[in-house]
């Protein structure tokens, strides 16, 4: 078994225990207002990864299909989580500022995946995505700072969901961009060693996500 | 580079553990740091918090200085004068002389019931119970009503809203606002027509004193003034107090929240 194909696993164990515990959200109106509708998130991404699964245990998954659906789901994991982290936001300034900033990036993805339409790597697009990604999580921690505190910030679920994302972003906006470079300049076979890395990244947001639900559940609880 | 896949889990472990630790500092650096803040924000809250109740003491107070002052004159200048002569009456009784005697013993019982409807004004005017009782509205009419009697002012009242019985000292810190500025047209202002209108709305309560007097240049005023008793009185309430004055005349407009309770 290679390091990708554990890695693998490991995203996949990741997001079904996100999965599991975000089920605990549905229908439930006392945990916080971004948090609502998470669990979509959480199940999609499941079920992406449960191809990749089907596609490492059977190789039977048509390629282009999984690309196609690796494309659309840029889209939605884009707008998703911009969603998600607007919610966390209080400062209106912040929020009329946020809107032309989403779209241009969203333009600036669409266009990027326009162009690379008959490509089967989605590296440059998965940059941008999550660079603009990145750039929100930081306007979140700026704003944490810039707003009267929370009384315990580790029961915080925001933090706890921006964390997660600004973790895998942050290895995967440098692993994304300088991919081509890495893999012709160091080696052909660092390919899959790069791809375990992101893999892992975005396994390991999944368990900061499970810490999320947790702290939502326990607010709920506790109120 | 990278010929045997041990060499590659080494390499792949390694960079995790470089990410991961990279991500560590810059979380724990967050924690802390945020941490730091919410110190030094509990802080400034407290010291705020202490500041507020402080004045709110302060202003409590004066309040109270203020009326046992307002009672100590009103014995000293009004009763105590009353009582003085109806004693000087009593005191230079001519047995011999009963025409005189009777008008002195009916002069003094004429002082005496005076001095006792004083002293019933007084109470009344200082007691919490009439408010108690009857609520805002009603003692301000009763005001109202002695202000009118004196026959030098046209008063009008009115109440706009459903009246909301508020908490009783909220009423009687209202109700010494109505006072003292019915208080200051009467020593300073000069006018003839006062308009008291009470505003319940939206869950505040705005109170306007109005009058045609001389009115006053609000710079001028100094500290001390009855204006500063109301502005006090009203940021007890946790409201707020404008006072508008021209030569036409001085409005004082105040306006607290209803649901507010206030420390007793």
């Amino acid at each position: 078994m290679t390091i990708y194909n554990i890695m693998i696993w490991f995203q996949w164990c990741c997001m079904l225990l996100s999965f599991i515990f975000s089920i605990r959200t549905i229908n439930n109106n006392s945990i916080p207002s971004y948090m609502r509708g998470f669990y979509i998130y959480s199940l999609l991404a499941l079920c992406l990864c449960s191809l990749s699964v089907i596609n490492l245990l059977t190789g039977h998954i048509n390629f282009h299909y999984l690309v196609i659906i690796q494309k659309l789901s840029l889209i939605f994991h884009y707008s998703f989580l911009s969603y998600f982290i607007y919610g966390t936001f209080t400062n209106r300034k912040v929020k009329l500022f946020f809107t032309p900033i989403f779209f241009s990036f969203l333009c600036l993805i669409l266009i990027s995946l326009v162009d690379n339409l008959y490509e089967i790597d989605t590296f440059h697009t998965n940059a941008i995505t999550n660079l603009a990604l990145v750039f929100y999580c930081l306007i979140y921690y700026y704003q944490l700072f810039n707003k009267p505190p929370v009384e315990i910030l580790l029961e915080e679920p925001s933090f706890w969901m921006v964390s997660g994302l600004f973790l895998s972003l942050t290895i995967t906006v440098p692993i994304n961009s300088l991919r081509h470079f890495l893999i012709n300049h160091i080696s052909e076979d660092f390919n899959f060693e790069i791809v375990s890395i992101s893999v892992f990244a975005y396994g390991t947001m999944h368990l900061f996500f499970v810490k999320a639900y947790l702290c939502s559940i326990h607010k709920k609880i506790v109120s | 580079m990278f010929n045997t896949q041990k060499d590659s889990i080494i390499i792949f472990i390694i960079c995790i553990v470089i990410l991961l630790v990279l991500f560590c500092t810059f979380i724990i650096t967050l924690i802390y740091k945020y941490q730091k803040r919410q110190i030094a924000y509990y802080k400034d809250l407290e010291e705020l918090k202490a500041f507020h109740e402080n004045t709110l003491l302060q202003s409590q107070l004066e309040m109270q200085e203020e009326t046992f002052q307002y009672i100590s004159r009103e014995i000293h200048d009004n009763i105590g004068q009353k009582l003085t002569l109806a004693k000087l009456y009593l005191n230079t009784l001519n047995h011999d002389d009963s025409t005189t005697t009777i008008k002195k013993v009916d002069s003094s019982l004429d002082l005496i019931s005076a001095a006792i409807a004083d002293l019933s004004n007084i109470s009344r005017s200082v007691s919490t119970d009439l408010i108690e009782q009857n609520g805002l509205v009603k003692v301000i009419e009763l005001e109202v009503e002695k202000l009118q009697q004196c026959g030098m002012y046209t008063v009008n009242f009115s109440v706009e809203g459903t009246e909301v019985f508020l908490d009783t000292n909220r009423e009687v810190v209202v109700f010494r606002i109505v006072q003292e500025a019915m208080n200051n047209i009467v020593k300073h202002s000069g006018a003839t027509a006062i308009n008291i209108r009470l505003i319940y709305l939206g869950g505040h309560l705005t109170m306007q004193v109005q009058d045609n007097g001389k009115g006053f240049d609000p710079g001028e005023k100094k500290a001390g003034s009855g204006l500063t008793n109301i502005q006090k009185r009203t940021t007890h309430l946790r409201g707020n107090a404008s006072i508008i004055s021209n030569k036409k005349g001085t409005s004082i407009i105040i306006k607290i929240p209803i649901n507010e309770n206030i420390p007793t």
